[in-house]
């Protein structure tokens, strides 16, 4: 009562009292306000209204008569959507503004997952966002009763019935369920109807079990690599070529920490276990200011914290890996674990299998391939507002390859012959993270990393003829070559939503890099016991570099139907001897013209302070990375694009989006034929050019609960400038002008799913010689060479079509024990099409030219076995 | 055992592989203009060869020179004149050009050829200096397989971007006869030639040199007094039995040494590049260019110098 009597006093202190009706005699009657109803109320009821003055209430006021209502019945229809709230206090009525409270928290799975892309709305008012990252919302609403819907894909939608009088932090868990196409697509705010940038797509756990797997499980690369506007390069090698980027101008993060080494056995596998796999946003075009440093596009990989509840896992055996996964609650609902290994078994066969040799050949042969990756993450919930992880994630890959050898020979002498070799490259990341809820509508997280890339090669061969106790002779050849790069680094990142107008993101981004591009050894001796000729070379090149990055953006909605994402990105990277910034605006709107109609557009700029040298397409883990140093400028790009996004009739998605990429300060290595760039002078071993992009891309999409289809075109152009290479613009490697992919997922049964994708692009571009000549003579030597062949223009004919089908099938059944067991059997290039892999151009005994293809993968087909307890 | 192990990995790609035959899309480009002059001051006679391209689009073989062709020779801005030679004589080949004049040091040669129907292609050299030669030597090195070591000492000019190529050839000499033989010498112990590093060292990958001239520029010695190393499988030479003069053999060795003019050196290392690119060549790596300095079309008029060493015998 006495906060009531305080705030009527302060309301009297403060207050006008409404004027008379006479007052506003001119007030014309067409023009009914909120003012004007309430003298009628005042006049009907006697009552005074009591308020600030500088309330706005000539207001056009649209509800419902009020005649034949009591006062508290005509008040609140009076008020109702309008901003303000009453109470009536004897003869007064006070006339507040309504507060508004934020409505916050975290969505969650029933197992306590964190949900990504979450779509929270508020029913009463309309309003809506998306969990981000993390999984956390903050929603700002007028108090009073709200009804809260929270709705994901996969999950049985929520609704949460709060009434708001003060600022409220909810947690909520989404029971799992049925998808809901139909309802999710039009409420989902992650579509790309709703989302404010183009060019983004986000891909689930859910989703990438949808895929064909190949050997043993789905591959996140080449997911993405089925997506129109996205390049797949050389055939069954996991690159990414994104609106004519190269592979190295893809930012690959894994829980937001970068990755330079995406590759698993030459690229048939990623390094991405899908087994912790929560969320992929995939940006082609629009990115947001929150991601820089590379060129064309983002991968931001998000992993599963693991069960609260209970304890889970799945043991997955394939052709060519297996797979264990353990999660589960270290202490319940508090701490969680989530712990994968992959790990290749196809030298436990190969093993025995050089062991049989060994046991009748003359010598001993080993050769074996192993590739292994980690992930573990650990999640603590300290409160409601506070929560740390911390992960780890360790792939390698290893090939061994060993032979020994010995001879007898004359006077007890014996020649023994010895060799290995050891090639082993990968990553070691950790991140740890502390996210913290400072206000209900303020969310920060800070972060620590280090990451570490190497890739090694050894070799070491050892020929000697030796006696009982001398050495009559020694051939000693060793060689080691080795590249890593070590980051250290903090974020930190803030998510601010002041009301539901704004979104804004603001972080700061500090890494320290020491790179070693490439450190060389090498040590040669020959001789005998009483002399040996030793030839030691060794190399080593270092460079520390420090990149710092401040963000900002906010997602404003400009109107109901006009929303702006407007950013900045700023860069600094210091190299020894030079220091490079970069301003980097960020640019995209949404303009929904119709309901299931809306148009967007996106300016981005993005620079590149890193670059992969590399002379081949095949993506060695011999090509290391190098700083932009002081001869060599960051690489940077423009790109504009612009979309038309329906939701049709039946529930058919479709998106046509353009766009148009500009490059500079490219980079290529010319260091002749070597597969291995050389590390020294590297710098004066590159080229600079500049390239562009452009073309359109169009998807349409229909599911239903039991099936869905996808079907996406891609019409796109390449060009590269090298001056040094050739005076004008040339098509690229991978301008392959039509893409077209058709995937089909199907569930046929409770039991049985199935996946079809047929795949179809243009052939990949190659060199091929343009003139026949003669070979010079040269001085001082016979005339004895044959004709040469001349190149001219780079990528100067295309390859022909490329297509394939690729399938699968999984069976799904119940074990005994109520554990899940799933057989997938699935066929890459189901009708065997033998798709060029290279090709050279020969000349038939007619003199005139031809060109001979060779093909490498017919058909693949592979099983495994899953089990889910 | 890394020719086992590539063995393998080929096998097991080529056990699947398959090939066909598909008609590219052969770029539309005209026949060109294909001109090389390497004039030297070792010789008063400049060899011109001038041919004409085959295209792809088109079949055939390119012919060995054009007869009838305008071309205009130039040493120092003074026309020579140019002959032609139908067939081949012991210091000219067949259809070709030449011209009887002596170059030296630092001359500028230019050269503009034109031919009916072809677009006139034109280029200019400077002649380099001689070979900076201090001695060459021969040392064993011991072994498995005991490599003879040619030991080539020389200063580098450290005035000027100097190019520099070396050719090693051996005569095995028994009694009357003698087989000559173009040699490729381990680059092992030779760090401006052995540029392997990576996959390229461990698998040992060739690289080879057109026509055996084995190039490097000095950036690595800019002047320097170095020696250069190049390893031959070592022969020992076999004494003559008495009374049997056709029994013994010896082994000499013979070493061209070559300064190169920044044209031809790039034109080299490019045809060196693009032979080596066997990625390349099938499309699997980038492949570059030819270099040519010939405005309009191919080839290259690049100046050098050699010197031979004449036949040496080791002596060790």
């Amino acid at each position: 009562m006495i906060p009531l009597v305080i705030h009527l006093f302060l309301s009297l202190l403060f207050s006008v009292p409404l004027p008379t009706s006479s007052a506003h005699a001119d007030t014309r009657p067409a023009e009914l306000t909120l003012r004007s109803r309430m003298e009628q109320i005042r006049d009907i009821y006697d009552v005074k209204f009591v308020y600030d003055s500088s309330l706005h209430l000539d207001i056009p006021y649209t509800g419902k008569t009020t005649e034949g209502l009591s006062l508290e019945a005509s008040l609140q229809e009076l008020f109702r959507h309008s901003g303000f709230r009453w109470e009536v206090n004897g003869k007064y009525v006070v006339i507040l503004p309504l507060r508004n409270f934020t409505l916050s928290g975290y969505v969650t799975l029933e197992d306590g997952e964190t949900v990504i892309n979450a779509t929270v709305i508020d029913l009463t008012t309309g309003s809506g966002t998306l969990t981000n990252e993390h999984g956390f919302y903050s929603l700002t609403l007028p108090e009073g009763r709200h009804s809260v819907r929270f709705s994901f894909i996969g999950c049985k939608e929520t609704i949460e019935h709060i009434a708001l009088v003060r600022n409220v932090t909810r947690n909520v868990t989404l029971p799992s369920g049925e998808e809901l196409a139909e309802v999710i697509v039009t409420a989902d705010l992650n579509s790309p109807l709703s989302t404010t940038q183009t060019g983004k797509v986000t891909i689930t756990d859910r989703d990438l079990q949808k895929e064909f797997a190949l050997f043993s499980s789905p591959d996140v690369v080449k997911t993405l690599q089925n997506l129109p506007g996205v390049g797949a390069g050389t055939e069954l090698i996991s690159g990414l070529y994104v609106h004519g980027g190269a592979n190295d101008e893809n930012l690959f993060m894994l829980d937001g920490t970068p990755l330079y080494q995406v590759n698993h056995f030459g690229g048939i596998f990623s390094a991405f276990n899908t087994d912790v796999i929560k969320n992929i946003d995939f940006y082609k075009s629009g990115f947001p200011a929150r991601y820089g440093g590379r060129l064309s596009s983002v991968v931001d990989v998000r992993t599963k914290e693991g069960n609260m509840m209970e304890h889970h896992g799945s043991f997955s055996l394939g052709l060519l890996d297996c797979r264990l996964q353990l999660e589960g609650p270290i202490r319940k609902g508090r701490t969680s674990y989530n712990f994968a290994i992959r790990r290749s078994w196809l030298d436990l066969l190969t093993m025995p299998l050089f062991d049989i040799r060994n046991s009748w050949a003359d010598d001993e042969v080993n050769i074996r391939y192993a590739f292994h990756d980690l992930n573990a993450k650990v999640t603590h919930l300290f409160s409601d507002r506070s929560r740390a992880d911390i992960s780890i994630f360790w792939g390698d890959d290893e090939f061994r390859s060993y032979d020994k050898d010995s001879d007898d020979l004359p006077d007890s002498e014996k020649n023994n012959e010895y060799s290995k070799l050891n090639l082993q490259w990968g990553n070691f990341t950790t991140a740890i993270n502390w996210k913290y809820i400072i206000t209900s509508n303020l969310h920060t997280v800070l972060t620590g990393i280090y990451t570490r890339n190497r890739s090694s090669q050894r070799y070491f061969e050892e020929n000697t003829i030796s006696g009982d106790s001398t050495l009559s002779a020694i051939s000693h050849n060793e060689t080691n070559t080795w590249a890593t790069i070590d980051n250290l680094g903090t974020r930190f990142e803030a998510d601010y939503r002041p009301d539901n107008r704004h979104h804004i993101r603001g972080g700061i981004n500090f890494l320290y890099h020491y790179f070693r591009p490439q450190s060389y050894f090498s040590r040669n001796f020959a001789g005998n016991h009483l002399s040996q000729d030793t030839i030691t070379q060794s190399g080593f090149q270092s460079y520390r570099g420090q990149e710092l990055s401040i963000y900002a953006e906010d997602d404003i909605a400009l109107t109901n139907r006009l929303r702006l994402n407007l950013g900045i990105h700023y860069s600094l990277s210091h190299v020894p001897k030079k220091t490079y910034h970069s301003v980097e605006p960020r640019v995209a709107l949404r303009y929904q013209l119709a309901r299931g109609i809306t148009m967007k557009a996106s300016y981005t700029e993005m620079s590149q302070f890193m670059h992969q040298l590399t002379n081949s397409y095949l993506n060695l883990p011999m090509d290391y990375w190098v700083p932009s140093s002081y001869p060599i400028s960051p690489a940077r790009s423009r790109q504009y694009a612009a979309g038309v996004y329906l939701l049709l009739p039946h529930g058919i998605r479709f998106n046509l989006e353009g766009y148009y990429k500009s490059s500079r300060n490219l980079i290529e290595y010319d260091g002749g034929s070597s597969q291995t760039p050389a590390y020294e002078d590297w710098e004066s071993r590159v080229r600079k050019g500049r390239g562009k992009a452009y073309g359109m891309e169009t998807e349409a999409a229909y599911g239903t609960g039991r099936w869905e289809m996808t079907a996406s075109y891609s019409l796109a152009w390449v060009r590269k400038k090298f001056p040094d290479f050739y005076p004008g613009w040339y098509p690229d490697k991978f301008d392959n002008r039509h893409k077209f992919n058709i995937n089909l997922s199907l569930k046929i049964s409770s039991g049985i799913d199935a996946y079809f994708a047929w795949n179809y692009r243009s052939g990949n571009r190659m060199t091929v010689p343009e003139h026949l000549v003669i070979a010079p003579i040269i001085p001082g030597i016979p005339d004895s060479s044959a004709p040469q062949w001349i190149y001219q223009q780079p990528n100067n004919i295309s390859l022909p079509d490329y297509h394939r089908l690729d399938a699968g099938i999984n069976f799904r059944s119940i074990t005994r024990k109520g554990y899940e067991r799933i057989w997938n059997i699935s066929i890459y290039n189901a009708y065997c099409r033998m798709n060029p892999f290279f090709a050279k151009i020969e000349q038939r005994p007619d003199g005139s030219f031809t060109a001979k293809s060779t093909a490498l993968f017919p058909i693949i087909p592979s099983f495994s076995y899953t089990l889910k307890f | 055992m890394l020719p086992h192990l590539t063995t393998i990995l080929f096998l097991l790609l080529l056990l699947c592989s398959c090939d066909s035959y598909f008609e590219p899309e052969c770029p539309d480009t005209d026949e060109k203009t294909v001109l090389y002059c390497m004039p030297s001051p070792d010789t008063d006679t400049v060899l011109i060869q001038l041919s004409r391209s085959v295209p792809l689009s088109s079949s055939g073989t390119p012919p060995k020179g054009i007869p009838g062709a305008d071309i205009d020779f130039r040493i120092n801005g003074t026309l020579h004149p140019v002959q032609w030679n139908e067939k081949a004589t012991p210091s000219l080949p067949a259809e070709c050009y030449y011209v009887c004049s002596h170059v030296n040091e630092g001359d500028r040669i230019e050269i503009m050829a034109s031919t009916d129907g072809i677009a006139p292609v034109s280029a200019f050299t400077v002649i380099p200096p001689p070979f900076p030669l201090n001695h060459i030597s021969f040392g064993l090195k011991p072994g498995i397989s005991p490599q003879l070591q040619i030991r080539i000492n020389f200063t580098d000019d450290a005035s000027s971007v100097d190019y520099y190529g070396v050719r090693v050839c051996r005569m095995n000499v028994s009694g009357a006869d003698s087989t000559e033989t173009v040699l490729k010498p381990g680059l092992t112990d030779e760090p401006l030639l052995n540029h392997k590093v990576g996959i390229d060292a461990t698998f040992d990958l060739d690289y080879n040199y057109y026509q055996d001239l084995y190039i490097w520029s000095d950036e690595q010695v800019q002047g320097k007094e170095y020696t250069l190393r190049l390893n031959v499988d070592y022969i020992p030479d076999t004494p003559e039995e008495s009374g049997q003069a056709a029994s013994g053999e010896k082994h000499l060795y013979k070493v061209a040494l070559y300064t190169l003019s920044s044209e031809l050196y790039h034109y080299l290392k490019s045809v060196n590049d693009i032979s080596n690119n066997e990625l390349g060549q099938n499309g699997l790596a980038p492949i570059r260019s030819h270099y040519t300095n010939i405005t309009n079309g191919f080839g290259v008029l690049g100046g050098c110098q050699y010197y031979d060493s004449g036949w040496l015998s080791p002596h060790l």
